[in-house]
């Protein structure tokens, strides 16, 4: 993994389309601005996980037998 | 194109089933999918992914859940470089515990251009929308 060292202010680019801006540094807290295209997908962690488990979740439960039952019901 | 899949079995995928998720589908391996279409597109789908037998999921019209539900196809649009009038709408649907429910991922809608054969999902970060929404299985409509 590449580390930075950044102060207030300076900024991080990656790429050609995102800049990452370090904008407020307090106590153990960042605060970071990040420009980047429309499509570009920008989550906190945690939420990219609650994503992926909700997936799983419905990849392991729905089965042929509630495709059935949803496509009767809608009939 | 020769798919397993641990619900289909073993299936021969056309080119033009084929589907790729340029940013990939939070949580499910590899970026091409095969769209499991029995019924069509207007009645409920799958989205089967080839690098993962196990792993498909069934994607149903959210306007037969909740009518007001209107997300902004602008990311999956600009990602796709389609028109948004050209992007199909759809969310991740799944059996809840209790029988004749199920839960609707609302905060993450699954986009589709069937004319590019690009497919993604996009949070809706601050929309109030949540990820397991339970609804009553639709009725004939």
């Amino acid at each position: 993994m590449l580390s930075l060292a950044r102060r207030e202010g300076q900024k991080i680019r990656i790429g050609e389309d995102i800049i990452v801006v370090v904008r407020e540094i307090r106590g153990r807290q960042v605060k970071l601005g990040i420009e980047a295209p429309e499509h570009v997908r920008v989550l906190r962690e945690e939420i990219h996980e609650e994503m992926s488990q909700a997936n799983l979740e419905a990849a392991e439960r729905a089965d042929l037998g509630f495709f059935d039952r949803l496509l009767g019901a809608m009939r | 194109m020769r798919v397993d899949s641990t619900r289909f079995g073993p299936k021969q995928a056309e080119e033009t089933e084929l589907f790729v998720a340029p940013e990939g589908l939070p949580g499910l391996g590899g970026r091409i999918f095969v769209l499991v279409a029995p019924h069509g597109t207007e009645a409920p789908f799958w989205l089967q992914s080839v690098q993962d037998p196990a792993h498909a999921l069934l994607l149903i019209d959210p306007s037969r859940l909740d009518p007001g539900y209107a997300p902004k196809p602008g990311p999956a649009a600009s990602l796709f470089g389609v028109q948004e009038s050209a992007l199909l709408l759809r969310v991740v649907a799944w059996p809840a515990e209790e029988e004749g429910k199920l839960y609707a991922n609302l905060f993450a809608p699954v986009w589709l251009s069937l004319e590019a054969r690009l497919v993604a999902q996009t949070p809706m970060v601050g929309s109030g929308h949540e990820l397991r929404v339970l609804f009553d299985l639709p009725s004939q409509g």
